[in-house]
């Protein structure tokens, strides 16, 4: 064993530099002295008119590799033929190739021309051109759209095992997410770089192409988003608010409820959930400890609330700004879309809270005493912390929301608002509350999170590159369109987009699903007849949040609030929680149905 | 052997509750000191996104009013059973569980530490920690690690 292996190596790294050697041999060209030139251009694509990129392409002539030009020679500037490595050209990221090759006089017109295609999961083939237009004497033209057939081989077996698995590692809790994506991204080019050398079967994808499929639109959205909710937590406005919740109900348990509902749904549609509520769930727990009744009285209104009031806008919720993004869908979009519907679900949510635990709120131990103390106390320990900064914050935090509303005039990212206000707000703290700017980075921004988003855009775009997205995206198309229950095929997919991903979403980690469920709902947005108005993104969007709900692990926002409740003496059980959770998914599910499908079509 | 300092760690909940009757029963008998301990316990961070570091603190924070409130809480509870204000005190730690009990014993010269069964009221998130080593092995490492009596109630 000890020597086979490094027998192995050696004989890896022998065959490496032979095919190196090979790859690296200069193409000996000869020019005919008078030629026809022959250009042949168009684009590789899907059935569906997707770009298909880095496919390599030969031009056969007369069953001989023809070389391709890739610029031609120029008197006044004095510069050479220059001709493509390996007689081969790559079709760019809009799918987009010419080649140029040249022919002996006169020949062009009765030569046997063919275009080969060679790319890592498509099958390779040869695609006879007839009848290239002639332009002038001795220049020919002739476009060719190529449409690669798929190939499924060891590079789509490897990438749905990797997928796969890195779902399971992330459920089981068997590796910390970032670092289960990190593997299985790093697993991916490794095998694609070195087996794919060997066997093309194992070429996943390139590295470049792994980039691009990281979308930096959501990692900057996220990193300002955090900055900007760091910088205003230490004005400790979020507690305050709650304090004034309390204030406001005079004693009232179930008006402090209700106004803690919508204070959560409303900060939640605009700062991320889980600091909303790891910031509001100790005030709450001291409120209902002083007040003798539970805390998940009023603990799970809030949490509800909170993963209902994150689906409203676009930077509400981590699957949001992921949608909002591959789609390129404008803030105010989401806010026609979906703010309606929320609201509407945030009244349903008030009204079953209130057969929950009205009778129980009766039992508050309520003396004016006791609300007294109760509010000294608070008012004593929630305070906002410095008024200026809070001032300022409050400006700046305007400003983005107009930089939000406006981007889609100013055709902006998102994420570009985020991050001018996240800079102002910084310089702001620095200057008023001496803020250490590299502690400020390297603690207010998840690094593992957003670390965690990237490995996994490269993951499932080695899924989509392989197309395992596309054949689950057939299959769903399938579905939609088998006419069960005699409905139509754009009525089935919104129905089973949000019910399969609020499902999905009460069961794994949301933002995985969301990531992989954005090119399969970019497919069935097109294949699917009379899909308008971005409607199954909005069905995506309302199944993947709130499907948050169902479980206590649906979403990470339920997770802190029972962590602190636990450690406030208040344990919660899977079953308990799912008591309450669970039939607010449905309720809100049946709501977001109904609206998709019969109010959605007719105000948009 | 006499009892002079109890320490009651506790975190509000109902086997913590029964604890705290327990340590001030005691505490009555023996005319002991008696000291309500709350730690401040992050752990179920991890489970959060991205680790949850990047929250610490806010997390330590909201935990420290908690914690003021349980304890204060236990100590009226003491006095309404009888017990001088003077006997009993509060205080809170930060950091892992056992470690913190331990150094609190240490620094007040306890001779009895009582605490709550850990798994007779741990939610989903607690069970789910505890599991990892087993609540037997939690409790017998507990026991070891204080270094003086311990009574788990």
């Amino acid at each position: 064993m000890k020597i086979i292996l490094p027998v192995i190596l050696l004989l890896l790294i022998f065959s490496s530099f032979i095919s190196a050697e090979n790859h690296n041999q200069e193409t000996q060209v000869e020019i005919p002295g008078e030629y026809d030139k022959v250009v042949l251009t168009g684009k590789t694509q899907s059935f569906h008119g997707e770009p298909i990129h880095e496919t390599k392409i030969k031009i056969i002539v007369n069953g001989k590799e023809q070389p391709i030009i890739t610029r031609e020679a120029n008197k006044e500037l004095g510069t050479e033929v220059e001709f493509a490595d390996n007689n081969e050209v790559v079709s760019a990221s809009d799918g987009e190739y010419t080649a140029i090759i040249y022919l002996p006089k006169n020949t062009a017109e009765k030569a046997d021309i063919k275009i080969h295609i060679e790319k890592p999961t498509y099958k390779s083939r040869e695609i006879e051109i007839k009848g290239i237009t002639k332009i002038t004497d001795g220049e020919y033209i002739h476009y060719k759209d190529i449409t690669p057939e798929r190939h499924i081989g060891a590079a789509f077996y490897i990438s749905a095992i990797i997928l796969i698995l890195i779902y399971i590692l992330i459920s089981f809790e068997i590796l910390h997410r970032t670092l289960a994506a990190l593997l299985g991204a790093s697993v991916l080019l490794f095998i694609s770089y070195v087996f794919g050398h060997f066997n093309t079967d194992f070429y996943i994808l390139s590295f470049e192409n792994a980039k691009n499929y990281i979308d930096f639109n959501v990692i900057y959205l996220l990193m300002g988003m955090m900055l900007i909710v760091g910088v205003m937590k230490r004005t400790g406005i979020f507690q305050w608010m709650a304090f004034k919740s309390y204030q406001a109900a005079k004693g009232d348990i179930w008006k402090l409820a209700v106004i803690l509902m919508i204070v959560t749904a409303f900060v939640s549609a605009f700062l991320d959930n889980v600091t909303t509520m790891l910031l509001l769930t100790p005030v709450t727990i001291e409120i209902a400890l002083i007040l003798r009744i539970s805390p998940w009285s009023l603990l799970m209104p809030l949490v509800l609330a909170s993963n209902i009031g994150g689906t409203a806008t676009l930077i509400g919720d981590p699957p949001n700004i992921m949608i909002g993004s591959f789609a390129k869908l404008t803030f105010m979009d989401f806010v026609i879309a979906l703010t309606p519907v929320v609201i509407i679900c945030m009244v349903a949510l008030i009204i079953m809270m209130k057969f929950k635990y009205g009778k129980y709120y009766k039992k508050a131990n309520l003396t004016p005493e006791n609300i007294e103390k109760l509010l000294i106390r608070l008012e004593k320990e929630y305070k906002i912390t410095n008024h200026a900064l809070l001032n300022h914050s409050l400006v700046i935090l305007i400003f983005v929301v107009i930089l939000f509303i406006l981007h889609g005039t100013f055709h902006m990212e998102p994420s570009i608002a985020a991050l001018i206000g996240a800079s102002l707000l910084m310089i702001i703290a620095v200057v008023m509350d001496k803020v250490d700017v590299a502690h400020m980075i390297e603690r207010e921004i998840e690094w593992p999170t957003l670390v965690f988003f990237m490995m996994l855009f490269i993951v499932v775009g080695a899924a989509v590159e392989t197309g395992l997205i596309q054949l689950i995206a057939t299959w769903v198309a399938n579905v939609s369109s088998s006419g069960l229950g005699g409905l139509a095929p754009v009525v089935l997919a919104v129905i089973l987009i949000i019910w399969v991903s609020a499902i999905m979403s009460a069961i794994v980690d949301n933002i995985p699903f969301t990531a992989t469920m954005l090119p399969i709902v970019a497919y069935l947005s097109q294949v699917i007849p009379n899909v308008e108005a971005n409607i199954l993104w909005w069905a995506l969007a309302l199944g993947a949040c709130f499907g948050g709900n169902g479980t206590l692990i649906g979403a990470s926002a339920n997770i802190v609030t029972a962590g602190i409740a636990e450690k406030g003496g208040h344990p919660i059980t899977f079953i308990d929680f799912m008591k309450v959770g669970f039939p607010v998914m449905i309720v809100t599910l049946i709501i977001s149905t109904i609206w998709m499908l019969f109010v959605f079509p007719h105000i948009m | 052997m006499a009892i002079n300092t109890i320490i009651c760690a506790t975190k509000g909940s109902k086997g913590c509750k029964i604890a705290e009757d327990k340590a001030i029963e005691i505490a009555k008998e023996n005319n002991s000191k008696l000291i309500f301990l709350y730690v401040i316990d992050t752990k179920f961070m991890e489970k959060a996104r991205g680790g949850g570091g990047w929250a610490k603190d806010d997390a330590v924070s909201g935990l420290k009013n908690i914690g003021g409130v349980i304890i204060d809480i236990a100590k009226e509870k003491a006095i309404e059973m009888g017990m001088s204000p003077d006997d009993v005190l509060t205080e809170e730690r930060n950091g892992d569980i056992a470690s913190q009990i331990k150094n609190s014993a240490e620094e007040h010269n306890a001779d009895l530490v009582v605490i709550g069964h850990p798994e007779s009221d741990a939610g989903f998130l607690e069970r789910h920690l505890i599991s990892k080593e087993g609540t037997e092995s939690f409790v017998k490492r507990l026991k070891e690690k204080i270094g003086c009596e311990v009574m788990i109630v």
